[in-house]
């Protein structure tokens, strides 16, 4: 017998990989491994059932760029009657008036939307398209809807001499929230990291202007900001613990303890069309691989902070050294902490090395190699 | 720099803000982008007297006399009334709570 699983708290909804913007930190997959059919809507319902049932009380809508699914709004309605509080994360691309209204009438609690960047040249860099305009509009619509918003900033080497103008222009739009989030380097960030890791002086600055944004907006808006782990010396506790209280869906069906799970070796993840949620939850041999503190190596095993860090980001772990059971390379104390040094001391630098945008995963298992189409419909119908 | 709450304001939560029951745990939680807090006994019977049309003031008489029992271990009104208004800035600093003007 096993003990019994934690208590899963959010369902995070990857709905499609497909997105207009073609930002260069995105946490999806450089590369699946086949192509398998999307998730119809039935499916997602099934999930969302589920989620609930063991116990989640948010569901993250997130992709790609969410709005793709056609019945987004029949998912919003769901989550609202298991009581789910859903949170859209989206481009704002593309998005009507009618279309928000539509989705705060079936109950959505709350819209994040991300900014890129303020001027057009650094748009394209960014994120291959300059959709600031668009993103204004729709937190106006937001706000004049009366829901809660949270803009997201992301901080990397070349956000943070437009960072002033970038806080500026979130504040306009007097949100619920202003988050500064580091990129992960993991997906597209870590096939990028060279030219975003930013450095220990951009950091110094971004601690300042977060400092004076905090002062500004007490009572009015929320600033959070939070060192990133490749300065902090010590792993973040990545998802709160693998399969411990985040469960993410892809576009294509599998259970995954966080977004990039997928491309680590050895794991055999759930399909829910084969296995529901609820199942798999508790008896998938992949969640419970690294599930609690059990399988830790050395030196967590002896860890003081083993439960707040539970030995940091297995995905981490696994791009940078090849092994997905050491210890987060981002702490102070692991065998392979000079490569995060090495990072770190090339982020000083002055010259910049080259961006690559993201595209749609690439499919390794097919003779040809696609690539998956930009604008696959999801709905098989 | 901190926020106070006065006797008079009606507090309501903010659209930010949900607070349902949550039957796993038997407690209320709060709900807010991404967070979710459990609350105690106390805490819930505040929360479900924001409504915009109690004052702080009745709030905090209200759950005062539901929870004070003539019991000698429990706390005094005061100490509960300290914590009531405590509760109330904390959330009105995260605004997850707001103060309409006094009617």
């Amino acid at each position: 017998m096993t003990d019994p699983p934690p208590r899963l708290l959010t369902l995070v909804a990857e709905l499609t990989y497909s997105c207009r913007l073609r930002c260069v930190y995105c946490s999806n997959p450089t590369q699946i491994q086949k192509r398998r059919a999307p998730l119809q809507t039935r499916d997602w319902l099934a999930v969302i059932d589920d989620a609930a049932s063991l116990g989640a009380l948010h569901v993250h809508f997130t992709g790609g760029e969410p709005l793709l699914n056609h019945q987004l709004e029949t998912l919003v309605r769901r989550a609202r009657e298991r009581e789910l509080y859903s949170n859209l994360i989206t481009s704002g691309v593309p998005l009507t008036r009618e279309r928000l209204v539509a989705l705060v009438e079936a109950g959505l609690d709350h819209v994040q939307i991300s900014l890129q960047a303020v001027t057009p040249a650094k748009n394209l860099l960014i994120a291959g398209i300059d959709t600031t305009a668009q993103k204004a509009q729709v937190a106006r619509w937001v706000k004049e809807l009366g829901l809660p918003l949270t803009v997201n900033i992301v901080v990397h080497r070349h956000s943070v001499d437009e960072l002033e103008a970038l806080l500026h222009l979130a504040e306009s739009f007097e949100p619920h929230r202003i988050e500064l989030a580091n990129a992960q380097y993991l997906g597209w960030a870590l096939a990028n990291r060279d030219a975003l890791l930013p450095s220990s002086e951009q950091l110094a600055r971004v601690r300042h202007l977060a400092a004076l944004a905090r002062k500004r907006l007490l009572g009015k808006t929320d600033v959070i900001s939070v060192l990133p782990d490749y300065y902090a010396d010590r792993p973040r506790g990545c998802m709160s613990g693998w399969a411990r209280q985040y469960v993410v869906v892809t576009p294509d069906g599998l259970v995954l303890p966080c977004h990039a799970a997928r491309d680590l070796p050895g794991l055999d993840f759930d399909d829910v069309r084969t296995v529901p949620l609820v199942t798999s939850w508790e008896s998938s041999t992949a969640l419970r691989r690294y599930r609690g503190l059990d399988w830790l190596p050395t030196p967590c095993r002896d860890c003081a902070a083993r439960e707040k860090d539970f030995g940091g980001c297995r995905c981490q772990a696994f791009a940078l050294t090849g092994d997905s059971a050491a210890t987060d390379p981002t702490c102070s104390r692991a065998p392979a902490h000079p490569l995060i040094l090495e990072a770190r001391s090339r982020a000083g630098c002055a010259e910049s090395a080259p961006l690559t945008l993201r595209r749609a995963p690439r499919v390794l298992g097919s003779a040809l190699a696609p690539i998956l189409d930009a604008n696959l419909p999801l709905e098989a119908s | 720099m901190t926020m106070s709450v006065e006797l008079d304001q009606r507090p309501r939560l903010s659209r930010a803000s949900r607070l349902r029951y949550d039957a796993p745990t038997r407690s209320y939680v709060l709900l807010s982008p991404e967070r979710g807090l459990r609350l105690n006994d106390t805490a819930s019977e505040v929360l479900l007297r924001c409504d915009g049309e109690r004052t702080v003031r009745e709030i905090c008489s209200e759950v005062v006399s539901s929870c004070t029992r003539g019991v000698e271990s429990e706390p005094s009104p005061e100490r509960v009334t300290r914590d009531i208004l405590e509760l109330l800035v904390e959330l009105r600093q995260r605004q997850l709570l707001f103060f309409d003007a006094v009617l």
